[in-house]
């Protein structure tokens, strides 16, 4: 029997708020049609929609109006191409290798917890990037000490992640 | 959220990005006289007269039902669950059906993993992503945890569910969560 892990965990795509508004515009889209059907029928009051359109749309020329709209359609646009093409954002890291994932704050948390563990240190804070975990120690004493020990204790504590992450740390001594 | 709804978001977003750009260009130019030829002004006097056919107001009835229908759909399945519910076992055929609760199977290796020391809670689910079935379990860690331990549990587990549910399509993916703070056990008095 085979033990298959899953891909990858991944976060939402950025383009779907983008498919959610083209789905909201759809349906106003429809409701204009329905609307103009009904009151073509003699259901609904009031001026046909598509018939306004079609007025303000019979001669289109350049004015003030287009520097604005121009520049708004392309920043748009540029927005929608890149949003299209963006890959979803990877938001685990993997713990070995078979199917086993945690997320990159999580990270932080558990180096955060190991450095706080090292003889001397008083306070910690952890920052976990893509490959990197950025440690800033406030530390009483010796310093290269407080230093060597955080590689050894949070290195050891990290390195069932494959690939185990780098660690950058700046220790700084509290008087 | 499917793989078919975000591709078809992706396919909208490029061709209304690329739509956006394109009219944006031209009619920056056209202001800006950097098209040779253009016309002063463009007519569509058609259009006005087009909305006062008798047909129009079926065309526009008939579109925007569609449209309507189509936009539901397109919006409903972006919040869809991707759970999966039963799952059909081997050794089903023509005379009998043999199925497991999908829930409950990963719940239930969920529960077994919170056994292992520094392990919090657990939740566990199946759903179809990407074109796979997968069990998904999510634990809770201590962060005093020791991840080498929680590690080889989890695996060991995802190996047990393989087993149990006898399904060469499964997959598995076990997501680990820190707990922000270490709990403290209830005080006794």
């Amino acid at each position: 029997m085979s033990y298959e892990t899953a891909k990858r965990p991944a976060g939402t795509a950025a383009v779907a708020p983008i498919g959610i508004l083209a789905a909201v515009a759809t349906v106003a889209v429809g409701v204009v049609g329905v609307h103009d059907d009904l009151q073509a029928a003699g259901a609904v009051r009031g001026p046909s929609w598509t018939e306004w359109l079609a007025g303000r749309l019979e001669t289109i020329q350049p004015g003030d109006w287009t520097i604005p709209a121009g520049i708004i359609a392309v920043v748009v646009g540029l927005f929608f191409l890149v949003a299209a093409l963006k890959p979803r954002r990877v938001t685990h890291s993997a713990v070995g290798r078979d199917g086993v994932w945690i997320r990159r704050r999580d990270i932080a948390r558990l180096a955060a917890e190991s450095a706080e563990s090292v003889d001397s240190v008083v306070s910690v804070s952890a920052k976990s990037r893509r490959r990197t975990v950025r440690l800033t120690v406030r530390a009483i004493g010796d310093t290269d000490r407080v230093a060597t020990e955080l590689d050894t204790t949070v290195g050891e504590r990290l390195a069932v992640l494959s690939p185990p992450p780098r660690i950058r740390k700046r220790v700084v001594e509290e008087h | 959220m499917g793989r078919g709804v975000i591709a078809v978001d992706r396919v909208v977003a490029f061709v209304l990005g690329a739509g956006l750009v394109a009219a944006g260009a031209v009619g920056l130019g056209w202001r800006f006289d950097l098209i040779p030829d253009a016309p002063e002004r463009l007519r569509f006097s058609w259009l006005p007269a087009a909305t006062r056919t008798a047909w129009w107001p079926w065309a526009t009835g008939a579109a925007g039902v569609l449209l309507v229908l189509l936009g539901l759909v397109w919006l409903i399945r972006h919040f869809r669950s991707r759970g999966v519910r039963r799952l059909r076992l081997a050794g089903s055929g023509h005379t009998g059906l043999l199925t497991a609760d999908a829930k409950a199977a990963a719940t239930a290796a969920g529960e077994r993993l919170t056994q292992t020391a520094g392990v919090r809670s657990s939740s566990g689910r199946m759903v179809s992503d990407r074109g796979q079935l997968v069990a998904e379990l999510n634990l809770t860690i201590e962060p005093t945890a020791d991840l080498g331990t929680v590690q080889a549990a989890a695996e060991q587990t995802s190996h047990d569910l393989h087993r149990m549910v006898g399904r060469d399509d499964l997959h598995h993916r076990v997501q680990l969560h820190v707990a922000r703070h270490e709990q403290t056990p209830a005080r006794v008095r």
